[in-house]
């Protein structure tokens, strides 16, 4: 079993376990924890692992910004990524599902909310993708779209490098 | 016949292939007109080599002082990094545990959905009870004996209930964000940034 | 062989490859040590940082350099803009002192040198800069500004052309 830290998955369990579980009388404490461990791995099966490479990249593939973060969901169970800029607000919706065989059809909502200038009005985007992938394999979404040449040279594009595997 | 500028100026970087860099030299040689571009090009390169061996940009102290701010960087985030972690702990220990801790949770609070439980919950009990951050369930959960199926349910239930797990970023202030059209999902391998020889 | 710029021995071995060069185009571009010294830390960092490994170590220095003349360009660009029109022709470039080092002497070459390069248009400045400060050679220009030789050759001759101009009028106005 592998988790990002110890700690907070103890207190999911916890918790998901806490509210529904009854007390029983000390004789039936077997039968509690033969359905726990079988609760626990039926979780575990349908657990996902979504790692997120989040950057900002400039002219010439250059690397302006980067940040990163794991998070745990299960099969169907959305990840949201929601990027405030000045005037941008940009939101990825990520729902990997876990198919029979171990593999992962992954689906990537683009939203995106950008004011080019003060005078105009806000305007709205949305975009659905999806790509049938392999467990750890790194896919790369653009919500913004991928960076077109420019003279200029401070603008950039959004890139979120995405790997989804199963929580061993 | 003279050669092209581009080629007499690439012949002074030394750029030309083997054959064709002796011939432009040949030509140079009997040519007034190249002579003098190729010496003209020679003398802009020169003032630059000139610019060049006269900095102490390239010192070894710099080239330590600079490796030293990378090994500073690069290890305060790795202390930040500590608690997120990678932790491994082996399936039965991290069962083990879970039950032990929701055993003794369960000794001294009760559970108000069950019919099981001992005695009549006292005020603070019952709100200890109450106080949870996981959503009230159908009572069919609730039953003592909980079979897979209906476990399934309950994993259903939680995947569909409230919101997407989500992640807030808050972007670097002032970046010009290029919106250029559709939204791209692409494998990492099929992208290639950089040109594979 | 791929390059993970995570992998210790790796990282060192384009650092030491690839230090002198970067350190080079940066000052050139910027005119100031200690702002070199940054912006080589910044590119290595963030060299480190980047997680799709790199399919030669060749690869990786050339994606270091021009991450490096971004950075460069892009702070000379910024602290253009704070100065006024008039003090452009009489800027001193930052002398620099640390730590007890020697004083950095800017010759009056160098400065009539910069002012030229910073007056050809960008696509001919990269080359040159990548070209005479990096003593890149063309193939070499070419992998890091994603263009092919031939385009390297042509954009070093313009540039040339332009730069025997232009050096001219600098030596003129100082005069």
């Amino acid at each position: 079993m592998r988790f990002n830290t110890v700690f907070p998955v103890l207190l999911i369990f916890l918790g998901l376990l806490h509210p529904f579980h009854p007390v029983y009388p000390q004789n039936k404490s077997e039968d509690n924890s033969k359905e726990l461990q079988e609760a626990l791995r039926y979780l575990q099966d349908k657990a996902l692992e979504v790692q997120i490479h989040a950057r900002l990249i400039g002219k010439d593939d250059e690397n302006i910004w980067n940040t990163q973060s794991r998070k745990i969901t299960v099969s169907g169970k959305s990840v949201s990524i929601t990027l405030e800029g000045e005037d941008l607000t940009v939101k990825a919706h990520l729902i990997p599902f876990l198919n029979e065989g171990g593999s992962i059809f992954l689906v990537a909502k683009g939203e995106v909310w950008v004011q080019q200038s003060a005078s105009q009005e806000k305007k709205y985007y949305s975009t659905v993708k999806s790509l049938p992938i392999k467990p750890g394999e790194s896919v790369i979404f653009f919500p913004t779209g991928v960076l077109m040449d420019t003279e200029e040279n401070n603008i950039y594009t959004i890139e979120l490098e995405i790997q989804v595997e199963p929580l061993e | 016949m003279c050669y092209d500028e581009q080629i007499i100026s690439a012949y002074v970087d030394g750029e030309l292939e083997g054959p064709l860099s002796t011939e432009v030299k040949k030509h140079i040689e009997s040519c007034r007109r190249c002579r003098s571009l190729a010496a003209e090009f020679s003398a802009i390169s020169e003032v630059f080599t000139a610019v060049r061996s006269a900095d102490s940009i390239d010192s070894d102290q710099r080239k330590a002082r600079v490796w030293q701010g990378i090994r500073r960087q690069t290890n305060r985030e790795t202390v930040q990094n500590f608690w997120h972690r990678r932790v491994q702990i082996p399936l039965p220990l991290a069962a083990g545990v879970v039950i032990a801790v929701a055993a003794l949770v369960f000794t001294l609070i009760v559970n108000p959905f069950s019919s099981n439980h001992r005695g009549t919950p006292t005020a603070l009990e019952q709100d200890k009870a109450m106080d949870t951050t996981i959503p009230a369930v159908p009572s069919d959960f609730t039953s003592p004996g909980n079979t897979i199926p209906e476990l399934e349910q309950l994993v259903r239930f939680l995947s569909d209930q409230g919101a997407a797990i989500e992640v807030k970023i808050e972007l670097p202030s002032s970046s010009k964000i290029q919106v250029s059209g559709e939204p791209q999902l692409l494998r990492a391998a099929d992208l290639r940034r950089d040109e594979i020889e | 062989m791929k390059i993970f710029s995570n992998d210790p021995k790796a990282f060192q071995s384009v650092y030491d490859k690839t230090f002198h060069t970067i350190v080079r185009v940066a000052y050139h571009i910027t005119l100031d040590a200690e702002v070199a010294e940054d912006i080589c830390q910044e590119a290595f960092i963030r060299f480190y940082h980047r997680t799709i490994p790199f399919p030669s170590e060749d690869q990786a220095r050339y994606w270091l350099i021009r991450v490096a003349k971004n950075l460069s360009f892009n702070y000379y660009k910024r602290k253009k803009r704070e100065k006024s029109a008039l003090e452009r022709y009489s800027y001193e470039p930052k002398a620099h002192e640390r730590n007890g080092e020697e004083l950095l002497l800017r010759s009056e070459t160098e400065k009539i040198v910069h002012r030229a390069v910073e007056r050809l248009p960008h696509s001919l400045r990269s080359v040159i800069v990548l070209k005479e400060y990096g003593n890149l050679s063309y193939r070499e220009i070419g992998k890091v500004l994603h263009i092919t030789e031939n385009n390297v050759k042509v954009r070093v001759h313009r540039a040339r052309n332009m730069l025997g101009t232009l050096l001219k009028e600098e030596e003129a106005h100082v005069l």
